[in-house]
């Protein structure tokens, strides 16, 4: 597997409590990871270390196979939007741009206009920032972020607080960076149903620790519809499956989730019978994102 | 750090609390420049003997190497309008959140703390050279005892003021810097202006020379600053800089030197470790 990002056991502590305990993500180059965790469970700690913001407490990450915390030319390849954008009021967005440009030695304005016009702000000429809307402050932030050119772009919950047009937007842009430019995206949200139509890979993280991390098709699968089948023996019941023709199925625990043709509870228990497997129970499961994310942290919705 | 320079240089640039600071700064020169010629055109010497003009049985005489003293150094408005500057400069993009866009490309951040403390460097050179133009050229011009003699005064006294000056500004962004807050900066540079430092560690001098057994004419040459007591004033460097003149003797001279060079050293060099150390805030 080709991976911009892991982390090894990155931990931040202040004083007695642990922000990061021990977290290990493996983020996939040319994809888009995302985030999944409440207020407060770690996600921006975690992209601050990897941002080179905060120092890590113990632990270790690796960003294009070389250690984050030694290798002095990695850090131009990262792009990062943590919290919320870092911006000088008085300034316009090209001026905002520039002066980030500066540092890095940029001197080619018409990069930075382009840069301007990926992001839709191409237009806003001698406004100043602090008189943008939020989502304008947000698309100016991830136009910040891309000066460098970076090959990964962490963002820190960039859709907080937009409204519908602008979180459309929003998810429009992430689109075009990852598919057009091949960015891989480091993304966080407690806005799960957003996070769900962008991410290709996901990890949950609660109090710090990373409960879960798994490709959209792994975490799809435990959330969508499916058929739960519970018999009294489940090798003899998957050869059965099998010669019925399905194959997008898995066992977990003591029941075997189908997948396809959820229509064919009845067939399947008939041809159950003829080969004298005891259906003990057949049904038709459905979980969202947001259910399933519940049940891994052990939470609620309204907790 | 070149790169980092050129980046808060041109965001100064772009700042109008750089506009509004020449303006006032401006404002400051212009009404010391008309204080100083209501006292030298009045027979009120002994505000002339106040300020530490030099004079002599033909009356007053201001040396090139007062104009530093009497515009820079014993000027408080100015020294807080620097102070000022040294904060709004140090702490901006830490107040907008900018400093997140630079600190994430650096993994180790000497190149950002020289870059912005050369700006600084670079905006209070600008100030000090102007205001050293404009004290030496309205002596010239508007106060009739200006002497235009001791050129080689003037010019150390330039230099070794400048050098005490950017070492105080420095701590200055030290104290910016640690502690994140334009507040304790500003305090920091009020305290230092208005003498309010100055005066406490004078008050250790002579609880020193107290606690040595000093007599009242001892205790008094100590506050002259002609004793022989050891004091510890003489190695504060704001003290040093408030009462550096270009005419002081070679010991002097060497010793605001070395002050000045130690803090400026040490201020650099501990906003350089604690950078490194401490996260950066968001």
């Amino acid at each position: 597997m080709d991976y911009i990002l892991t982390t090894n056991e990155l931990t931040k502590t202040y004083g007695k409590y642990n922000a990061a305990n021990e977290v290990s993500i493996h983020v996939q180059r040319g994809g888009i990871y995302g985030l999944i965790g409440r207020n407060g469970a770690g996600k921006t700690t975690l992209m601050k270390m990897i941002g080179g913001l905060s120092r890590p407490s113990s632990g270790s990450f690796e960003i294009h196979g070389r250690n984050g915390e030694t290798t002095e030319q990695m850090m131009p390849k990262v792009g990062i939007l943590i919290e919320a954008p870092g911006l000088y009021p008085n300034m316009t967005a090209f001026q905002n741009l520039k002066t980030k440009a500066i540092a890095l030695g940029i001197k080619d304005d018409n990069y930075l206009r382009g840069l301007l016009s990926e992001v839709g702000l191409s237009d806003t000429g001698k406004k100043k920032a602090k008189q943008f809307s939020l989502g304008m402050k947000q698309r100016l932030g991830i136009a910040m972020a891309l000066v460098n050119q970076p090959e990964l772009l962490i963002l820190d919950e960039p859709i907080n607080g937009l409204d519908p047009q602008g979180i459309a937007e929003m998810r429009s842009i992430l689109h075009h960076l990852c598919e057009d430019r091949g960015i891989t995206i480091l993304i966080s949200s407690h806005i799960l149903d957003e996070l769900s139509k962008v991410a290709t890979q996901y990890g949950i993280i609660h109090e710090g620790k990373l409960l879960e991390e798994e490709s959209k098709e792994e975490l799809f699968s435990k959330c969508c519809e499916r058929l739960e089948l519970r018999t009294n023996d489940i090798a003899k019941t998957l050869e059965v499956l099998n010669m019925m023709g399905f194959s997008k199925l898995e066992v977990k625990d003591d029941a075997i989730n189908i997948y396809e043709r959820l229509n064919e509870g009845g067939a399947i228990t008939i041809a159950l019978a003829r080969e004298n497997i005891q259906t003990n129970e057949i049904a038709v499961k459905t979980e969202a994102l947001e259910d399933y994310y519940f049940q891994i942290t052990g939470g609620s919705k309204n907790d | 750090m070149f790169n980092i320079f050129r980046m808060h240089m041109y965001r100064v640039s772009k700042a109008t609390s750089t506009w509004v600071m020449g303006i006032v700064l401006a404002a400051f020169m212009l009404l010391s420049l008309g204080l100083f010629i209501f006292i030298y055109n009045n027979p009120l010497t002994f505000m002339a003997e106040a300020i530490s003009i030099s004079m002599n049985g033909e009356g007053i005489r201001l040396y090139p190497s007062d104009t530093l003293y009497l515009f820079i150094q014993s000027n408080d408005a100015l020294l807080i309008l620097i102070a000022i500057f040294c904060v709004i400069l140090t702490n901006c993009d830490f107040t907008w959140g900018f400093a997140k866009n630079t600190y994430c490309l650096f993994k180790k951040k000497t190149e950002l703390i020289m870059g912005k403390w050369l700006a600084m460097v670079t905006c209070i050179s600008g100030v000090y050279i102007v205001c050293s133009g404009f004290g030496l050229l309205s002596s010239a011009l508007f106060l009739r005892p200006f002497r235009p003699e001791g050129w080689d005064e003037f010019i150390l006294g330039f230099f070794v003021g400048y050098l005490c000056l950017i070492s105080l500004c420095t701590m200055v962004f030290f104290i910016t810097s640690l502690l994140k807050s334009p507040a304790a900066g500003m305090i920091m540079g009020i305290l230092i202006a208005t003498g309010i430092f100055v005066t406490g560690e004078r008050l250790v001098d002579l609880l020193i020379a107290r606690i040595g057994g000093a007599s009242a004419k001892e205790m008094t040459e100590v506050m002259a600053g002609t004793a022989s007591y050891f004091r510890i004033s003489d190695f504060c460097l704001d003290n040093v800089f408030v009462s550096y003149k270009g005419s002081m003797g070679a010991g002097d001279q060497i010793r605001t030197v070395i002050v000045s060079l130690v803090y400026l050293a040490l201020a650099l060099g501990l906003t350089i470790y604690f950078a490194e150390k401490k996260d950066v805030r968001t």
